[in-house]
């Protein structure tokens, strides 16, 4: 919030000028590669000396302006603008820039103190014309963003909402402009009509370039939030993974016990004539084979997952056929594999079981070594011309497969769907 | 074609060899498929040449895992499908580079599925058999694709990397590109062109070619991914 606030501030139209100072600080740091302190201290004095040169011997404010030039600093800024700025490095440079018109200003101040009391006087003088309704407004709307800024902090937000921005950027465009233009129309003397109109151009064009850095600002920000707020979802999610990991990790084991202790009391029911009938006593062990399903792939997470989802298929009658070497993947984390082929099988689950025919409900799962990457192989049968389909819904993995280095592919061949994963052994 | 089937049941035996021929029939691919009733038989005629080669894991005399062992020690390209009751066995399969297996009772659209595998595969394999003439020191010589990790533009000279040798010779890279088998080779920059079989490890900024680092792009990497994906599907490795 506070520096949607400063930026709120920063936006007023003396805001205006401190975006050269920006500009050159950005443009300085991709053609050298120094410390910040020098790049930044650096630029500030470049742009102060501009502000110098500018405010006093230029004649830029006092209306010896062409209106090409105004074009041509239009364009320019414009286009400098139109480059990415990193939010971070050009609030920094911005601040110091502001900083350091106002030490430009100063200077000029001090080398002709005379001009500056009497452009002084003349604004005291002029700005009652400034209309009260405008700076009302302005005031009102200034204390509403403010109130907005406020309120989102205090809801837990770090940033006003995108809406409330614009309103901002609008209110600052409109009434603060408004304000300034009259305020500076009377501090650099412009006393005729066609040197004030074009100031007034000057100003609305920084009004309207410190708008659209203020919202590309927010942008950034609004996008971070967004990614902080993901990589926490995230975190979430693989913590409950790695739980979920934990917990199938015991119950497979005591499901496996289990299965064992049956088996042998099954064995004991066949020696025992006076038990029950042969046949129910394969019936008994076929119930418990179906548990009977532990993966042994060299790689305890793997056998964890395939063990689960073998059963869990088993009760869908889809059949996982697997031939992996689990070694492969030792590289990579326990929750990692885990989570990976827990999405990956999930997804080829779904396309299995929309299979009617019983010889079509089937998985094949292989993991074989290319150099010192994993090569992962899936196929399924699937609905003829529904990869599209089913790319969307392995984009998640293929984003997670991204993640740790690989590329995830899906495609489709007449009935059968195959999804390819490259993993690096890390 | 060449296929061999080595299997105990003989009524197992005759039904997979009977989807076979109906699946070269449905795909014009032309098969001899041999029948074999135990592991010792298939072992021992390992060196005829056979594209694919089915086996049983419950095998009398020799089960299926030992006579891929054996057929291994013999013939490491061919194919080898395991066909199992149950999966556990299987996988071990991936000791002795097997290709994948299939649960009995084997149903046709299954064996297609793993059909349409092999047979990508015996492609792919068949491609990386292409050679390459090049005239090195006024010398013609051949030299199998396969056996090149990768080549580079270093001054102003065309350089082949081989596993223990590097080849000088003039040209370019875009003349040498177009008589590459496609899917074998990348080109990774303006320099170079590497073998995506001799591929061990993508990092962030450059690829390991043996033991060669050579450098690529953010934008080529994915590229690269994609390819080696293409090139996995078609050969297996």
């Amino acid at each position: 919030m506070k520096q949607s606030i400063l930026l709120s501030y920063l936006t007023t139209p003396n805001f205006g000028t401190t975006l050269w100072g920006a500009a050159i600080v950005y443009i300085i740091p991709q053609k050298k590669k120094s410390h910040p302190f020098w790049r930044i201290t650096g630029a500030s004095l470049l742009f102060l000396l501009v502000g110098f040169w500018a405010r006093t011997y230029s004649g830029l404010y006092t209306g010896i302006l062409s209106k090409n030039t105004v074009m041509a600093v239009s364009v320019f800024t414009m286009a400098l603008f139109c480059c990415e700025i990193s939010w971070q490095n050009a609030l920094l440079t911005a601040t110091h820039a502001f900083v350091a018109q106002y030490m430009a200003t100063a200077v000029a101040g001090f080398l002709d103190p005379g001009s500056m009391i009497v452009a002084f006087e003349r604004v005291l003088t002029e700005m009652p014309r400034a209309n009260p309704v405008t700076v009302g407004a302005f005031v009102v709307c200034y204390a509403f963003c403010l109130g907005i800024g406020l309120k989102t902090k205090a809801e837990g937000n770090h940033i006003v909402p995108k809406m409330w921005s614009i309103i901002t950027v609008l209110c600052t465009y409109f009434f603060a402009g408004e304000l300034n233009t009259q305020a500076k129309s009377a501090y650099y003397l412009c006393t005729d009509k066609e040197q004030a109109l074009a100031f007034i151009r000057i100003i609305y064009c920084f009004e309207f370039f410190c708008s659209a850095f203020y919202l590309l600002i927010q942008a950034n920000l609004q996008h971070q939030l967004q990614m902080r707020i993901d990589i926490e979802t995230e975190h979430r999610l693989r913590q409950l993974q790695r739980e979920q990991y934990k917990i199938s990790r015991k119950n497979i084991d005591l499901i496996n016990k289990r299965c064992h202790e049956l088996k042998l009391y099954i064995a004991e029911m066949a020696n025992d004539k006076s038990e029950a009938a042969p046949p129910k006593q394969q019936e008994l062990l076929s119930a418990v084979q179906l548990y009977d399903k532990e993966f042994h792939t060299g790689n305890i997470a793997l056998d964890t997952i395939l063990t689960e989802k073998s059963i869990t298929f088993s009760e869908k009658k889809i059949a996982l056929t697997c031939m992996a070497d689990g070694t492969l993947v030792k590289g990579i984390e326990d929750s990692d594999i885990y989570t990976f082929f827990n999405d990956l099988l999930n997804a080829a689950a779904s396309v299995a079981d929309e299979q009617t025919e019983a010889a079509k409900r089937t998985i094949t799962l292989t993991i074989s070594g290319k150099g010192e990457m994993a090569y992962v192989q899936l196929a399924t049968f699937a609905a003829p011309d529904s990869e599209k389909a089913y790319r969307a819904q392995t984009e998640p993995i293929a984003q997670y497969a991204q993640r740790l280095g690989g590329m995830l592919r899906c495609s489709q061949e007449n009935e059968h769907l195959h999804i390819t994963a490259l993993l690096p052994i890390l | 074609m060449k296929i061999a089937v080595a299997e105990d049941d003989r009524k197992c035996r005759a039904d997979l060899i009977g989807k076979l021929q109906q699946y070269g029939n449905q795909h014009n691919i032309p098969m001899t498929i041999d029948a074999y009733g135990n592991g010792v038989d298939i072992a021992e005629v390992a060196d005829k040449g056979y594209d694919l080669i089915l086996l049983d894991i419950l095998m009398p005399m020799l089960n299926g895992i030992d006579a891929a062992r054996a057929i291994r020690r013999i013939d490491t390209n061919v194919m080898i499908l395991f066909i199992t009751n149950t999966a556990q066995f299987a996988l071990q399969g991936y000791e002795v580079d097997a290709i994948d297996y299939v649960l009995k009772p084997i149903s046709m659209p299954v064996l297609e599925l793993k059909m349409e595998r092999i047979v990508r595969r015996i492609e792919g394999k068949k491609k990386e058999e292409a050679t390459l003439l090049i005239v090195a020191d006024r010398q013609m010589r051949k030299i199998q694709q396969k056996d090149i990790f990768f080549m580079e533009v270093k001054d102003h000279l065309l350089v082949y990397h081989l596993e223990n040798e590097k080849i000088h010779v003039t040209g370019t890279l875009s003349d040498i590109e177009r008589k590459l088998q496609k899917n074998m080779f990348f080109r990774c920059s303006r320099h170079s062109i590497i073998n995506l079989r001799h591929v061990k490890r993508v990092t962030a900024d450059a690829v390991v070619v043996g033991d060669d680092s050579i450098r690529i792009s953010v934008a080529r990497r994915k590229e690269l991914l994609s390819a080696m994906l293409d090139y996995c599907e078609e050969t297996g490795q």
